[in-house]
């Protein structure tokens, strides 16, 4: 009776509006898995530019991407040797 | 371990005994008895093939061999081993019927997906469901329910049948002939119905056992 | 030259079969040129859905195989003498056919009909590929479950990933009742998150199960809410605008009504 009441004046969550909130989760998630060895092309390609500017730790390197709540972030640690100075 | 003489495999169209190199023959055969005649009742009827790999047998081991599988009551199949077929094609028996034709016994129900095919006639323990097919040279008898679909004498044999304890196949073809179920309910057949080609079309009657 | 659509999900059990004969026998209703090809390969089902199952003799398989030409494989209709069905081989496998060859084969079909409608098997592996490889369109058949339209999600990617784009949704098993209570997704959540064009909404149905039973599709059944659902369907496919179905309307007047009810049959 408490719960018909509650869904008369529609302060309960209804179980369409889970269903909605967990597939646009899982569709984040979905959407962003990237097809394999495109992190890693990504990652070369990422030292080839960096190193231009500095001198990085190659080993130490890690880059991936990250899902929280409803965002996707790419995530890269680069540790740095040495800044290049302009000559 | 040991090397093994002889490995001894069940396939879809009977077994394979295959005899690995560099062992003595007489070895092979010795090995070869001792398991033979651990399951003697397992292996009894089937069709064999021997297949020696790299291995040149002279006409004397073939000869032996032969001999020492048949001891066994089973039968060597000329030729090489068969490459697997579409779907499960099960050959438990190949016996040969009087008028020499052979005759494919199948102990289970044929389900949707599954094709049986022959070169000779077929006989069915257990049902043919629809989607199933059963296609042979031969005359087919399904001791069970055939709602699949049937073609017997697919060679051009007109005069081939089709007999079902319960016949109510999708399709039924005899030869070149094709005929399909009515797109009407039917009654469900009560009684073993035979079918075959009178007047250039299929014709489905009452099986009584005084017919040919 | 006509115009081949695939209609497929990507999950299984969604209706794709039902909604490919429901489509190719409205639009050879009104008229048109159809034929109906069934792409799943071993797990055939749209000959049963249309009844057809008893006069098949060859297979798309015999035809890419050349065992016959695309003629004699075609079975007409019982109903309609310009709709066709191509069925596809029971007794053999997925990987028997490949893409190049379905697209060779939906673009002779088109040069003869209308409209060429590929049932796509569940699944995204060799038989999808083999059923979008000659389509020059996609119906996606959804239901309003997370699962489902998770699915559907993905098979957008991949075929945009084919270069087919524009895609078009067919929400299926739409349940007004429980859509009332908030507890099916709506038509607009469901589009909120798949962004991709409706193309119509069919509600669950039992007719559709006796439709199948007898191997008549639902279309063809004036009385039929899914059978109005297909036609109205088939009209926008072919360039008409047709409001969908008021399946979900939730107006002040009926809530009222149902308070009414609720609380007259409680004293």
């Amino acid at each position: 009776m408490l719960e018909w009441l509650s869904r008369l004046f529609g302060s309960a969550e209804h179980s369409k509006d889970k269903a909605k909130e967990r597939l646009r989760l899982v569709l984040v998630q979905d959407r962003a898995t990237l097809a394999p060895g495109l992190l890693d092309a990504l990652k070369e390609e990422m030292i080839n530019v960096l190193s231009k500017y500095m001198e990085i730790d190659v080993q130490g390197l890690e880059v991936n991407l990250e899902s929280s709540d409803d965002q996707v972030a790419l995530v890269a640690n680069i540790p740095v040797r040495n800044v290049k100075r302009k000559v | 371990m040991s090397k093994e003489a002889c490995i001894i495999k069940g396939t879809k169209h009977g077994l394979s005994i295959l005899i690995p190199s560099g062992l003595d023959f007489s070895e092979v055969l010795a090995q070869l008895r001792a398991r033979l005649a651990s399951a003697q009742a397992f292996f009894s009827g089937a069709t064999v093939y021997v297949s020696a790999a790299d291995r040149e047998l002279k006409p004397e081991e073939k000869r032996l061999l032969e001999q020492t599988v048949e001891e066994f009551g089973m039968v060597i199949s000329e030729g090489k081993v068969p490459e697997p077929q579409t779907q499960a094609v099960e050959r438990r028996e190949d016996s040969r019927s009087e008028d020499g034709e052979n005759t494919l016994l199948v102990r289970r129900t044929i389900r949707s997906g599954q094709r049986i095919w022959y070169d000779g006639n077929v006989v069915i323990i257990g049902d043919v469901n629809p989607g199933a097919e059963v296609v042979c040279t031969g005359d087919i008898l399904v001791l069970g329910c055939l709602r699949g679909v049937a073609h017997a004498g697919c060679n051009g044999n007109v005069s081939a049948t089709v007999f079902a304890f319960r016949l109510e196949p999708t399709q039924l073809r005899i030869a070149s002939y094709i005929s399909r179920s009515p797109d009407e309910k039917m009654p469900k057949p009560l009684e073993p119905e035979i079918a075959r080609v009178c007047d250039n079309v299929i014709q489905i009657s009452a099986y009584q056992s005084s017919q040919s | 030259m006509g115009k081949s659509i695939v209609v497929t999900s990507g999950k299984g059990g969604v209706g794709k079969t039902t909604a490919a004969a429901n489509i190719g026998t409205g639009l050879a209703q009104i008229g048109k040129r159809v034929c109906l090809v069934d792409a799943d390969i071993g797990l055939r089902n749209l000959d049963v859905v249309m009844g057809l199952e008893n006069r098949i003799v060859y297979d798309l398989i015999d035809v890419v195989e050349g065992h016959c030409r695309v003629r004699s494989a075609l079975i007409k209709d019982k109903r309609f003498d310009n709709l066709f069905l191509l069925p596809a081989a029971q007794t053999r496998e997925k990987d028997a056919v490949k893409p190049e060859q379905m697209k060779a084969l939906v673009d002779e079909l088109k040069k003869e009909f209308d409209y060429v409608l590929v049932d796509c098997p569940a699944g995204i592996e060799q038989g999808f590929k083999n059923a979008i490889a000659g389509a020059d369109m996609a119906i996606i058949v959804t239901t309003p479950e997370v699962s489902a339209v998770r699915d559907a999600d993905r098979i957008v990617g991949l075929l945009e990933a084919s270069e087919l784009y524009e895609p078009q949704l067919i929400i299926n098993r739409i349940r007004p009742d429980m859509i009332r209570k908030g507890d099916m997704m709506t038509t607009e959540d469901v589009i909120d998150i798949l962004a991709i064009k409706l193309l119509g909404i069919v509600p669950d149905d039992e007719s559709i199960i006796v439709s199948t039973n007898r191997g008549e599709p639902a279309v063809l059944d004036k009385k039929s809410l899914s059978g109005q659902a297909f036609r109205n369907i088939v009209r926008r496919l072919e360039g008409a605008s047709v409001p969908f179905l008021p399946l979900e309307e939730t107006s002040r007047f009926k809530r009222l009504l149902r308070l009414f009810n609720l609380s007259g049959s409680k004293s």
